[in-house]
């Protein structure tokens, strides 16, 4: 190891100190990254960089659609749309035996398509199903289990803004990566309803079923839910049909958001003023993370580091689905303690050179990136989704949350392994869309 | 009221205009976005250099967004090592948080400032409708610039929480 490498390492001690010390993590980031290219190559370049990366970040029209998509959701939120979702599934499915189950997975999969955001869609959901399935005898570890997990898909959905970050930082098509996503997105809920559906027959006294909707009633719930079908059919369809570029469709859907709230009333003045500040909050605090990203990948890179540690594993000689294994249980663990975005943010400069050089595609390993994410946001001892939830249901214990989660863990560990063995099942829409070559 | 929640109330009344005029001109945007996105396919007249626009608009909307992100306390935090410790502890960390926060807060507010002056000096334009960059630049850093005096409120505030023994802080915000 030279001495560059050694005070890479020395920089990441650091980082995981300052992080351990309450430091926000962009900001921690942003200390260390400074702090280790003044050490490399003196402290004049290194200020400089305070400059240079908040100033590409924050003019970045890649990155300003995060802003878009966030204010997007909230708009989605406040006027109402993600309930209208909800009620549609529910008078489609709510008559099986665990059919609200399926019907909060299948919302969740809608309002992630216009959220993009896992915490976001589990806070929503707590909001609209728990007290509906609690209501109908559902107990209360699945009612919970569902919310917390099916929550999870809101990062996985396009508009993902977990994969517009990847790929803005890994210089990746984002219409790839949205395309990339669609198929493991679509197995998520295919996997949620097989699991849960064993889950019911099994032990019947999880959910009972409900009554069956006339097709009237039906009709009249889908004629409601007009306008979240149309903001996904305006977002998703406008992006997969070519006839928008992802900003657009950011742009789009936010208008389209706006005008739906005010046409319906839900949209008064105390609401949009409320849903501009926490769009903003949430927008701040994502750049933060970003900025900070930038800044420590400078840093890592100019130490060397990342080569270094390249060499290293594979001098290992461990076969590359070894390596990809033992990824994606650190990524279950860091997961689980660590903010999911923040999570990928921290090991993208050493973790993506080694994908690029084991010649795995970086596409793929974006989506997976997000699966195993995903998994880590649900599972113990820090599963982010259960806690959000938790604090939104105090009546329900943590153990009861974290029991309800298993059918789903279960369902994304063999989804995980699915998509790992087979790699054209990300792979296949993207190059069929003509984003990647085959 | 105590002059700390004044302090406080004046504080978050300025962030939450701030967040809110930034906001309003990114929907401004995305309405003409949606436009100019229309345009294209009923062949009505484009929005002409709209990248520059964008390129001129999206860091002011961005520098809008920090300050209440600050005052929000609106951070991704890991607090283990917090919760192991006990309230006492978890201030003093929250404290130190608060305070590297201010200094790298305050250094970037310094760096931008510099930079926008350089762009000022150069009559920096944008490549397609020549625009002048600086003063667009002046305003981002204008409300970044807010973000010093608003953390270096946190940062009291916790401090004053750490001495007292008393308050803390919420728990930490996630996507």
């Amino acid at each position: 190891m030279t001495g560059d490498m050694w005070i890479g390492l020395a920089g990441l001690g650091g980082l995981f100190l300052l992080i351990a010390l309450h430091v926000p993590i962009g900001v921690a980031l942003i200390l260390v990254g400074v702090l280790g290219t003044g050490t490399l190559i003196g402290f004049g370049p290194a200020l400089a960089l305070l400059a240079i990366e908040p100033s590409a970040s924050m003019a970045s029209e890649g990155l300003a659609i995060v802003a878009l998509f966030i204010l997007m959701g909230n708009l989605a939120h406040v006027s109402g749309l993600s309930a209208e979702l909800y009620r549609v599934a529910d008078h489609f499915l709510g008559h099986y035996r665990g059919g609200l189950v399926f019907a909060t997975v299948g919302a969740s999969a809608g309002f992630g398509a216009v959220c993009g955001s896992s915490v976001a869609t589990t806070a929503t959901m707590a909001k609209i199903a728990l007290p509906e399935m609690l209501d109908r005898g559902y107990t209360r570890s699945l009612a919970a289990g569902s919310i917390a997990s099916g929550g999870t898909l809101g990062m996985m959905i396009p508009p993902s803004l977990i994969l517009i970050l990847y790929g803005v930082l890994t210089e990746n098509s984002v219409m790839a990566l949205f395309a990339a996503a669609i198929v493991p997105g679509i197995l998520a809920v295919i996997f949620y309803v097989v699991s849960v559906s064993l889950s019911v027959r099994l032990r019947p006294e999880l959910a009972p079923a409900g009554q069956r909707r006339s097709w009237g009633d039906r009709r009249r719930a889908l004629i409601d839910s007009w306008g979240i079908v149309t903001l996904i059919l305006a977002v998703s369809g406008g992006i997969y049909g070519g006839v928008f570029t992802v900003p657009e469709a950011a742009a789009v859907g936010t208008t389209a958001a706006l005008l739906l709230g005010l046409l319906r009333r839900r949209l008064n003045g105390r609401a949009f003023v409320s849903c501009l500040r926490d769009s903003a909050a949430s927008t701040g605090m994502i750049f933060v993370i970003i900025i900070g990203a930038s800044v420590y990948s400078y840093f890592a890179t100019l130490s060397g580091l990342p080569v270094a540690m390249v060499e290293w594993i594979s001098g290992l000689g461990l076969s590359p689905l070894a390596v990809i294994c033992l990824l994606l249980l650190m990524y279950v663990v860091l997961g689980s303690v660590f903010d999911s975005i923040a999570a990928m943010v921290l090991t993208l400069p050493v973790v993506y050179p080694l994908i690029i050089d084991m010649g795995f595609d970086p596409i793929w390993w974006g989506v997976i990136n997000v699966v195993v994410m995903e998994l880590g946001m649900i599972t113990p001892p820090f599963g982010i989704n259960v806690f959000v939830l938790r604090g939104m249901a105090a009546q329900i214990p943590l153990v009861e949350i974290y029991r309800g989660v298993v059918p789903f863990v279960l369902a994304d560990l063999l989804r995980l392994a699915v998509l790992v063995l087979l790699p054209a099942l990300t792979l296949w829409l993207p190059v069929e869309m003509g984003w990647i070559k085959a | 009221m105590t002059l700390a929640s004044t302090i406080d109330r004046w504080f978050e009344r300025l962030t939450g205009a701030l967040a809110l005029a930034g906001f309003a001109g990114l929907v401004l945007f995305a309405a003409m976005t949606f436009y100019d996105g229309t345009a294209r396919y009923f062949n009505w007249p484009r929005v002409s250099g709209f990248s520059d626009y964008a390129a001129l608009w999206f860091p002011v909307v961005i520098a809008s967004c920090f300050p209440a992100s600050l005052m929000q306390r609106s951070h991704i935090t890991v607090r283990l090592v917090g919760s192991w410790g006990g309230p006492g502890w978890r201030r003093w960390l929250d404290t130190f948080a608060a305070g590297v926060t201010l200094l790298v807060f305050t250094l970037v507010a310094w760096q931008l400032i510099e930079m926008t002056r350089e762009f000022a000096a150069a009559e920096r334009t944008t490549p397609t409708i020549e625009m002048a960059v600086a003063p667009w630049w002046f305003s981002a850093c204008a409300l970044f610039s807010v973000c010093v005096p608003v953390q270096a409120w946190v940062a009291l505030r916790t401090l004053g929480e750490a001495l007292r023994g008393e308050g803390g802080q919420p728990p930490a915000q996630s996507l």
